[in-house]
């Protein structure tokens, strides 16, 4: 249950980009296109993974004085570790990204868990914690690039796939691909759009605590009235 | 060693560790890969320069190219003594006159001798650290029409390198963005058909290389990448001077 919670806290309650505000320079950056977004957060992942594992691995041979250099090099050879593999596996991905796999390094959410998190944790935990915060910024960025994407240009790009209409991995949306809303597109687009999800994200406890109170409402209502039945049948 | 000492050195000790570790990692994987990114890039030239020859035209192998000036002891201590043949010992000391603190290339060039002296630089392996990096010689029916050259711009997210087609008066023909880190919105600028527009047909320094030089609906199009602009710029102007030094139409 404990694993749980330490995975789906960076999901929800403690999302990178729309409650902590972390990593926002690559979600302003890569969240186009729909397809560069879901490649940032599946590397940004996997080198928040491996730093995790790592620095809370050596979190006791890590000396406190010189923990911050240290964990930049971990981090610093993960995201080479993952720019070589993407430009020789995923050439196309890694030039599309161009240097924004690079700037991973110095990506908040990493070096934030690290110090936050793995330096205090144990492996395991360190690895849900990462897998929720890397599964929290994709989803996040994911949905930030289907905005912009949809709305600022008309088309939602996934990889190709064998369905017609998807061959090229470009789906048109009528209506939009002619006349965008091209601020979403530009930065100043996506700040907005962050800041109405941001808002929404503010509001999910209230809307929560509001259905809750509704739900015990409601329950209350037909406790009382399945009473008032029995007590009818009674007479 | 006194007890301050030992609390410098363990730190020290454990953060070269964990960088050598690293070091290690991070030579596996580039030892891996290397081969498979080599491919990639050689795949993607191929398709530009296919992209930049017009029917009829024949490409030559890529030949490197020679410096505009090479500084007087690399030349005497690191070119010189690696060439065996007196011919080509010759033909650089026809070329290559010596100055205060360089040797300076003697322009023009007689046609045949630009080849040669390309391939003299490329069998001597010859890094050249001007922009102009490599050449390709367009011929048609046997005949010297245009160069391609591949030549190294500045960009905001490292070194770019952009094909550029030149005809032997200095006119840029047609030019390419190649390998770039450039952000995806600057690359998608750069990559945008009609970008290239600007620079064909001009020469020298009338290529622009600065915003003011271009129309308002030029700037508006490099508006947000304009590092990126610049860094192409100044590359195709480089290659330009190259071509006007060497063929003499400066």
């Amino acid at each position: 249950m404990k694993g749980l919670k330490e995975f789906t806290k960076g999901i929800l309650h403690e999302n990178p980009t729309f409650v902590i505000i972390l990593g926002l320079c690559p979600t302003l950056a890569v969240s186009t296109k729909l397809i560069f977004a879901l490649g940032m957060g599946v590397a940004a992942t996997f080198v928040l993974l491996c730093s995790n594992v790592f620095i809370s691995l050596l979190k006791g041979y890590i000396p406190e004085k010189v923990r911050i250099p240290s964990y930049i090099v971990i981090i610093a050879s993960f995201v080479t570790v993952v720019d070589l593999l993407m430009q020789a596996f995923a050439w196309e991905l890694s030039k599309s990204l161009g240097v924004f796999v690079p700037l991973i390094v110095v990506n908040c959410i990493i070096l934030g868990r690290a110090e936050a998190f793995a330096n205090k944790n144990t492996v395991s935990a360190a690895i849900l914690d990462a897998l929720g915060m890397g599964v929290g910024f994709t989803l996040a960025l994911s949905l930030i690039a289907l905005i912009r994407e949809a709305l600022g240009g008309g088309t939602i790009t996934f990889l190709a796939l064998p369905i017609p209409g998807l061959e090229d991995g470009v789906l048109e949306l009528p209506g939009l691909v002619t006349s965008p809303i091209a601020i979403f597109v530009a930065p100043a687009g996506a700040l907005l759009l962050i800041g109405l999800l941001k808002g929404f994200f503010n509001l999910l406890p209230e809307i929560k605590a509001k259905f809750e109170h509704t739900l015990k409402r409601v329950f209350k209502r037909t406790s009382q009235t399945e009473e008032m039945l029995k007590g009818d049948e009674g007479l | 060693m006194n007890q301050a000492l030992r609390e410098l050195f363990k730190p020290a000790l454990r953060l070269f560790s964990i960088c050598a570790l690293a070091a290690l990692v991070l030579g596996a994987v580039f030892e891996l890969t290397k081969d498979m990114i080599l491919h990639n890039q050689q795949a993607e030239e191929r398709q530009a320069l296919q992209r930049l020859t017009q029917d009829g035209e024949k490409l030559s192998e890529r030949l490197k190219v020679m410096p505009l000036a090479i500084g007087k002891a690399e030349f005497e201590e690191q070119l010189l003594p690696r060439i065996s043949s007196d011919k080509a010992r010759e033909l650089l000391h026809k070329y290559y006159l010596p100055e205060i603190d360089s040797y300076r290339l003697r322009t023009p060039l007689v046609v045949e001798d630009i080849q040669k002296l390309m391939q003299l630089f490329t069998e001597l392996d010859f890094e050249n650290r001007e922009p102009v990096r490599g050449c390709y010689l367009v011929k048609q029916e046997q005949e010297l029409i245009a160069y391609v050259l591949e030549v190294a711009g500045s960009g905001f997210g490292g070194e770019m390198k952009i094909f550029v087609v030149l005809t032997r008066d200095g006119k840029v023909r047609q030019a390419v963005l190649t390998q770039n880190r450039e952000s995806p919105a600057q690359r998608k600028k750069a990559e945008a058909e009609g970008y290239m527009d600007k620079f064909i047909g001009r020469r020298g320094m009338s290529i622009p290389t600065i915003k003011s030089m271009l129309t308002q609906a030029e700037a508006d199009a490099v508006s947000g990448a304009s590092v990126t602009f610049m860094g192409i710029a100044q590359a195709i102007r480089a290659a330009s001077l190259w071509v006007l030094a060497v063929e003499g139409n400066e």
